[in-house]
Parts: structure tokens; C-alpha cells; sequence
């Protein structure tokens, strides 16, 4: 199998925590999914969905892009688009 | 649930009136928050042998354990106008109506940000809250005489969560109003307490008791195949 899931867990500064788990690709380098889970709030909640599955068969540097041009689309409380970022970072690390 | 999301479109739509609403989980159940994953959240298998049912909510935040004895849940019902444009100050609004209610029944609580209210440093209280472009809805319960130990047994807490708190156990971190006060706390008195508290904190005048509207009811039935198919419960 080309496929690894990488799993992350934080405790943020809210006291709330993020879940994400990436799976890639790894012999072509790409995002297969992200599930973004935890006891955070977004608004407009199904909004995460909708960036879950835009981020699924693209690049790492897409998806960041991708998650960066969510600013302003869904506000965060307890977690953080940043955080996610950070999170398909490593990922992306670990998989190399 | 069903009744929580039809009052909440109903009122987004302006065809029901700003809605406190108190009601108690016959039987005992649990809630998910919306981006929760079942396995994170709960002990599925001691939920299944106990007969305990689950459902995910539109809301965020944490699993609750809503006893059928000893724990009361709110929901209000807002035009957004009316609370507050901001997320967290309108959270901190509508839990003051909670704080009232405890010290009113002889405790001191303290909101804690984003949707906790605590006694003693300990949970007695979560909220949680979604929000359409004109209204919101925030529910959350209020545990006066909750079986704790039952609560521990059907949650489950990431150990980032337990250690942030310095706790070994969900059940070190919660509490309830009859063991703070030493007595048994009953229903009724919390419900008074509560219908009083959240007066004073949203500066309600005119709240009056009513039955669910048929258009309430009529919406709630179509949405509860929504809470009880495995698509919604387990969408994470």
C-alpha cells in the first residue's frame, strides 16, 4: 500500500482539542484525505467539511493554500485553521 | 435534538418568538459534538450493553452525559440580534443566566471561557452553540444530582484533555450542585432557578410558559430520522 495515515492531537490554548488525521499518498506526494475531529466549534459548522474535501488528492502546498483562503469563511473557537495547517505540515515531514 | 434544530430554522425564519426551553433526557442519553468521532467521544460498547442511546448535535463541543435523573438541559432560542453579533461574549450572556441560577440555590459558579460554568473548580455545566445568518441556538445542561460515575463510564476524554486539567479521570473534573451544597438538590427547584436566572441575565420581561407550537412539532418529526440514522450519528 502507497497510503500512510498520520494522526495529531492537541490540546489548545482554549482548553478544547483538535484532532487531525492525514493520509497521504506516498509514492506521489499527495493528500489522499484530512478528518479534522474534536471538541472545538466552528462557524458555520459544516464549513470544515466542505475544506476536508477540497484539501483530498491535492499537494501539500495546495492544501495550505487551499486552508488559507478559509480565513474569513469559518471562524474557529478553540482551535484554529493555523493548527490545522501545522498538522498536514508534519504530516507531510513525517511521510518524506 | 430534533426540537432544538427546529426551533432554531423556525426562528431563523422569524415564525416562533426568542424560546427558552428546559427539558430532561427521558430515558438517559448521550450527545456528541458535531466534530466529534464516536470512538473519541464515548465508550460505544458500555453504551450499547447499558441500553444508553446516542446522537451527534449540530452543535461542537463535547460529549454530554444527559441523565434522566439529576441533570436539567436548557436550550435558547435567539434572533442573534438579541444576544449578541459576537461568538463568545453571547456564549458568556446566556451561561451568566446559569451562574444566576447556582448562586441562587446558595453557590458561588464562575464562567469559565468558552463554555464551561464550574463550581468549586469543578464542571457542573457545558454549552454549546450554532449559529444561523439571523439566529442561534445554545443548549447545554446543568447537572444538580448527576450519577457521576455513570457520566465517567459513558464519556471518554483525550488524555490532552484530562492532563490540561491536571485530572486523572473525567469524574475528578465534574461535580454537581446536591454534592456542593451537601443535599439533595430536586428538580423543580433547579428548574425555578434557572427560568429565573436566565431572566435576569438576557433581561427577558415578558416569558411566558407554552406548549410546542404544532409547526415546532410538525418540523421535529421530520428531522429526528436525521438523529436516529447511523449517516448523522456517525459521520466522523
Amino acid at each position: 500500500m502507497n497510503e500512510r495515515t498520520f494522526s495529531f492531537v492537541k490540546r489548545t490554548s482554549m482548553g478544547k482539542t483538535l484532532k487531525v488525521e492525514v493520509t497521504m499518498n506516498v509514492s506521489e506526494g499527495k493528500i489522499v484525505k484530512v478528518a479534522i475531529s474534536g471538541d472545538f466549534f466552528a462557524y458555520p459548522s459544516e464549513t470544515l467539511e466542505e475544506l476536508e474535501l477540497e484539501i483530498g488528492g491535492k499537494t501539500v502546498e495546495e492544501a495550505l493554500k487551499i486552508i488559507d483562503s478559509y480565513r474569513g469563511r469559518v471562524k474557529l473557537v478553540g482551535a484554529s485553521l493555523q493548527d490545522i495547517k501545522q498538522f498536514i505540515q508534519q504530516a507531510s515531514i513525517k511521510e518524506i | 435534538m430534533a426540537l432544538d434544530e427546529s426551533m432554531l430554522l423556525l426562528r431563523e425564519e422569524n415564525k416562533i418568538p426568542n424560546t427558552l426551553r428546559l427539558y430532561v433526557f427521558d430515558p438517559s442519553a448521550v450527545t456528541l459534538g458535531y466534530h466529534q468521532k464516536v470512538e473519541d467521544a464515548v465508550d460505544e460498547e458500555y453504551l450499547v450493553r447499558r441500553g444508553v442511546g446516542f446522537t451527534r448535535r449540530i452543535t461542537g463541543g463535547g460529549s454530554v452525559y444527559h441523565g434522566k435523573l439529576g441533570e436539567v438541559t436548557y436550550s435558547v432560542v435567539a434572533a442573534i440580534e438579541d444576544v449578541s453579533q459576537d461568538i463568545e461574549k453571547s456564549y458568556e450572556l446566556i451561561c451568566r443566566g446559569l451562574v444566576y441560577a447556582i448562586e441562587e440555590l446558595g453557590l458561588e459558579a464562575e464562567f469559565r471561557p468558552v463554555n464551561d460554568v464550574l463550581v468549586s473548580n469543578k464542571k457542573v455545566s457545558g454549552s454549546a452553540q450554532a449559529r444561523k445568518r439571523n439566529a442561534l441556538l445554545q443548549h447545554g445542561t446543568l447537572m444538580y444530582d448527576t450519577n457521576l460515575e455513570e457520566l465517567a463510564r459513558c464519556l471518554k476524554a483525550p488524555k490532552e484533555k484530562l492532563d490540561s486539567h491536571k485530572v486523572r479521570s473525567i469524574r475528578e473534573r465534574v461535580t454537581t450542585l446536591s454534592l456542593e451544597l451537601g443535599r439533595k438538590v430536586t428538580e423543580d427547584e433547579v428548574v425555578k432557578a434557572m427560568i429565573r436566572g436566565f431572566r435576569k441575565a438576557l433581561g427577558i420581561r415578558d416569558l411566558k410558559p407554552s406548549e410546542y407550537s404544532p409547526k415546532e412539532l410538525e418540523l421535529a418529526q421530520r428531522l429526528r430520522r436525521k438523529y436516529t440514522s447511523k449517516e448523522w450519528i456517525y459521520k466522523r
